[in-house]
């Protein structure tokens, strides 16, 4: 009987140790401080020819925090005085900016796969990161005025398992939402991926686009059509004020004149153009590329081609067709998704 | 009795073996390199201008990410030990520069590997698709596959006047095969080898490498023959 015993007591230790040593690489169980709680945790729906977004690592999508995320984009509650929202600048039937005048509203579009944002990319990590920056600093949002909503309450329980709300909360939500919204279903992405052709033009604006004739890939890296990188592409030669870019940062002279690589998906509804929206047209910025690059010593590597030292040199069809291509990033069915726009 | 033995046994073998799915035999040894990236006997601090090449050119190195792949040790018996996966690796990213590529016995070995993707790597597709890798991409219509380096900065020109300098290598017959004349010595005493790139090495032998004559390399096959060879001994084997 004794024997009986110590068998079950050595297997049920040996047990353990060999459950311990195989397990540590499982995800710890996650506590349900609620068991009214029940969220519907999605996978964002990303076109597997684009990049793997990257995952956030402490916020977990879900439909009701997309839900909620969205309510929010869309609530000028988040302005303590009720004054705007960001989809006042942030205009869905323009690629999600505007043109207010002075620094260029930043397109959301993909956004889930920045990991600096703003035009010197003064705030770095996720978008829980920029949110939380929209949240606290740019809005200063008053969160007793959304607490006194009960239907806000019970949205941000549903979202979060708590119906406290707080600013990291709402910029939770609102990085939820933001990360959902993802635009892959240009002419570009249909020619390239679906039914559609390309025209002459659009073909030929291409090659130029990807070949050293135009060199917009480097910065511009399909398909996201950015690289996520800071560049002095040649707009000035002396920095001064907020056209220092990059420098104000990292503090490094050669990111004097630096801005971030804007996207170039739906580029033909999100103008002006440049960090200060100084060109109207798609043509004023070729135009700039092709012959009005300004020297600086700390002009992009990239910019300073023997023979291109001051632009492109393209011939007046080869800028129609580079424009022609960039027209085909026009993305209709985003700018008119339902599931982006006002609840 | 030996019957009561008997589940002492069996559970011996199953605690041996039950987490050891993935690992090689114990007589093997972890091969881990950390790579330097040196200019005149330091390591390479970017953007600033205070580096000058053969050539004479007083420069400064804003970005340095390549790839590195097709590692072989080959030990004493001539054995080719095979490690082709690819590591990207950028200045920029320390993390990058520890890399454990495999196992082997320990033991002595010559060291090969390339600057670059080998061409069953270098095609569209054949890297995870992440946005490290998309953003070395090589356009398709100028011959497809990934950059192989980019190296990149800026020099005072043959005017005494700044400007940029990109040394971007990829295609076919642009690796750079590298194959370090000193021995690995692989033991429980060497856990780490360190690969050490002398940058400036990639304008200098067998060409002196002048940026005023070729500052932009991406296309020009001539350029990037030069540079390809000047790379094949930037990396020694540290003792």
């Amino acid at each position: 009987m004794r024997l009986q015993y110590f068998h079950s007591l050595f297997f049920g230790w040996a047990a353990l140790v060999i459950l311990m040593a195989c397990n540590k690489g499982d995800d710890p169980i996650q506590p349900n401080p609620d068991p009214n709680w029940n969220p519907t945790y999605v996978s964002i729906d990303q076109p597997n020819w684009f990049p793997a977004m990257p995952a956030p690592d402490l916020n977990p999508t879900s439909l009701e925090g997309i839900a909620l995320g969205r309510r929010l984009y869309y609530d000028a509650a988040l302005h303590p005085e009720g004054s705007f929202s960001c989809s006042s600048c942030h205009v869905q039937s323009e690629g999600f900016t505007s043109n207010p005048g002075g620094t260029a509203v930043v397109s959301h579009v993909n956004l889930g796969w920045y990991d600096a944002f703003l035009w010197n990319g003064k705030i770095e990590g996720g978008l829980e990161n920029i949110m939380y920056f929209e949240v606290n600093d740019f809005f200063q949002t008053d969160v007793d005025r959304l607490s006194v909503n009960e239907v806000y309450r019970g949205k941000f329980f549903q979202a979060f398992g708590d119906s406290t709300i707080t600013r990291v909360a709402c910029s939770k939500a609102l990085a939820q939402f933001v990360r959902s919204m993802i635009s892959a279903d240009a002419h570009y992405d249909r020619y390239k991926h679906g039914n559609e052709l390309p025209t002459p033009d659009e073909v030929m604006g291409e090659k130029i686009f990807n070949s050293e004739a135009g060199d917009c890939f480097h910065c511009h890296v399909p398909p996201l059509f950015t690289d996520n990188s800071f560049h002095n592409i040649g707009l000035d030669s002396v920095f001064e004020g907020d056209a220092v870019g990059r420098f104000l940062v990292s503090g490094n002279d050669y990111d004097k004149g630096a801005f971030k690589t804007p996207t170039l998906r739906n580029i033909a509804l999100t103008a002006p153009y440049m960090h200060d929206g100084r060109f109207q047209t798609l043509e004023e910025v070729i135009d700039h590329y092709n012959e009005g690059v300004h020297s600086s010593y700390s002009l992009d590597p990239i910019m300073t081609k023997p023979g291109k030292e001051n632009g492109l040199q393209l011939s007046e069809t080869q800028k129609q067709q580079l424009i022609a291509f960039l027209l085909s990033l026009t993305d209709s069915t985003y700018v008119s998704n339902e599931s982006f726009s006002s609840p | 009795m030996r019957l009561v033995l008997l589940p002492y046994l069996i559970l011996a073998v199953v605690l041996f073996s039950s987490c050891s799915k993935d690992e090689a035999p114990a007589v093997s040894i972890p091969v881990t390199f950390q790579i330097e990236h040196f200019v005149d006997g330091a390591s390479l601090a970017l953007d600033s201008l205070k580096y000058e090449n053969a050539a004479g050119n007083l420069l400064s190195i804003s970005r340095l990410s390549y790839y590195l792949s097709d590692f072989q040790l080959i030990d004493e018996a001539d054995v080719i030990w095979s490690f082709p996966q690819p590591y990207l690796v950028d200045h920029a990213h320390p993390e990058d520069r520890m890399i454990e590529v495999g196992r082997v016995p320990p033991g002595q070995y010559h060291l090969r590997f390339l600057v670059g993707l080998s061409p069953s790597l270098n095609q569209p597709g054949s890297l995870p698709n992440n946005l490290r890798n998309n953003e070395m991409i090589w356009p398709t219509m100028m011959g497809g596959g990934f950059h192989f380096i980019k190296l990149e900065g800026h020099f005072l020109n043959a005017e005494d006047k700044p400007t940029g300098f990109t040394v971007h290598l990829g295609t076919e017959g642009f690796t750079s095969p590298q194959r370090p004349e000193e021995v690995v010595k692989i033991g429980m005493d060497h856990p780490v080898i360190t690969l050490r790139m002398e940058v400036l090495e990639w304008f200098d032998t067998p060409t002196l490498y002048d940026l005023n004559e070729g500052n932009y390399s991406m296309g020009d096959s001539v350029l990037m023959r030069q540079l390809s060879n000047n790379g094949r001994d930037a990396f020694t084997v540290l003792p």
